[in-house]
């Protein structure tokens, strides 16, 4: 009888979610009990059950050791596919962000002392006045959101660590 | 798909930023104008017939523009750091997502 490839395991789909879509999956005695295929039953190893937790539910190929030699290959193959972290690109968008705001505070700074002393840089229109206070009061607030931008990066990665 | 509470978050993060941004913007507006007139008025004063009571009043109108452009400092500060917690939010539904 053909064995079912583990990889179409509703285990193994995108999105899936074991307090809801949970079905019938296999316990390990069930499959330690399955007869292994032709030639290779000395291939197959036995290792003791896991206690269940949420780790297990989700990588089912690391608690069924006794599947045949030649599947297990594929789904260990396959389980390290799934266990690769995908990177955050909020995190990233935010480690961006972030340094633009150092960098842009920077060149704000360096504009700023860059100005003729003893000359008006006030423009002669109201648009022109606006513009020069308005990156200068987006300096310090650009360092500060920055600075602040990066500390939450950080705090993610620890608090990410400590999920895991 | 964003779930209620985290859209909640998002829109509240998103006024919060709008608002600091309008307010510093119209505060900078303000006091623009307002140094316009001052130093429109000290460039048509010569030596001889300075008014000292018209000169003690536009002072305290520019140190009044001052105070505004300070103020709007750490108005656009809570838009930054709206812009940036709205980022943190989304990365950390995407982390408790996974």
């Amino acid at each position: 009888m053909a064995e079912v490839d583990p990889r179409f395991d509703p285990l193994f789909q995108r999105g899936y979610d074991p307090a809801r879509h949970r079905t019938k999956v296999p316990r390990v005695e069930e499959r330690r009990e399955a007869p292994p295929l032709r030639g290779e039953a000395s291939r197959s190893v036995e290792t003791p059950a896991e206690p269940p937790n949420r780790r297990s539910d989700t990588l089912p190929a690391e608690r069924s050791g006794s599947i045949d030699g030649s599947i297990d290959g594929q789904t260990s193959e396959s389980a390290d596919d799934l266990e690769l972290p995908r990177r955050n690109p909020y995190r990233l968008i935010l480690l961006i962000a972030s340094i633009a705001c150092i960098g842009g505070a920077a060149v704000l700074f360096w504009r700023r002392v860059e100005d003729t002393p003893y000359q008006s840089s006030y423009g002669p229109d109201v648009a022109s006045t606006f513009a020069y206070q308005f990156t200068d009061a987006l300096m310090v607030p650009l360092l500060t959101g920055g600075l602040l931008g990066f500390c939450l990066w950080l705090v993610l990665g620890a608090v990410k660590r400590a999920d895991d | 798909m964003i779930d209620r509470r985290t859209l909640g978050w998002l829109i509240a993060l998103v006024v919060t930023g709008l608002a600091c941004a309008g307010l510093a913007i119209w505060l900078l507006h303000w006091a623009a104008e307002l140094q316009l007139q001052v130093n429109h008025w000290y460039t048509s004063q010569n030596g001889s017939n300075y008014d000292e009571v018209k000169g003690a009043f536009f002072d305290r109108i520019g140190s009044n523009a001052y105070s505004m452009e300070t103020i709007a400092s750490p108005l656009l500060a809570g838009t930054v750091i709206a812009i940036l917690a709205a980022i943190t939010v989304l990365a950390r539904r995407w982390d408790l997502r996974r």
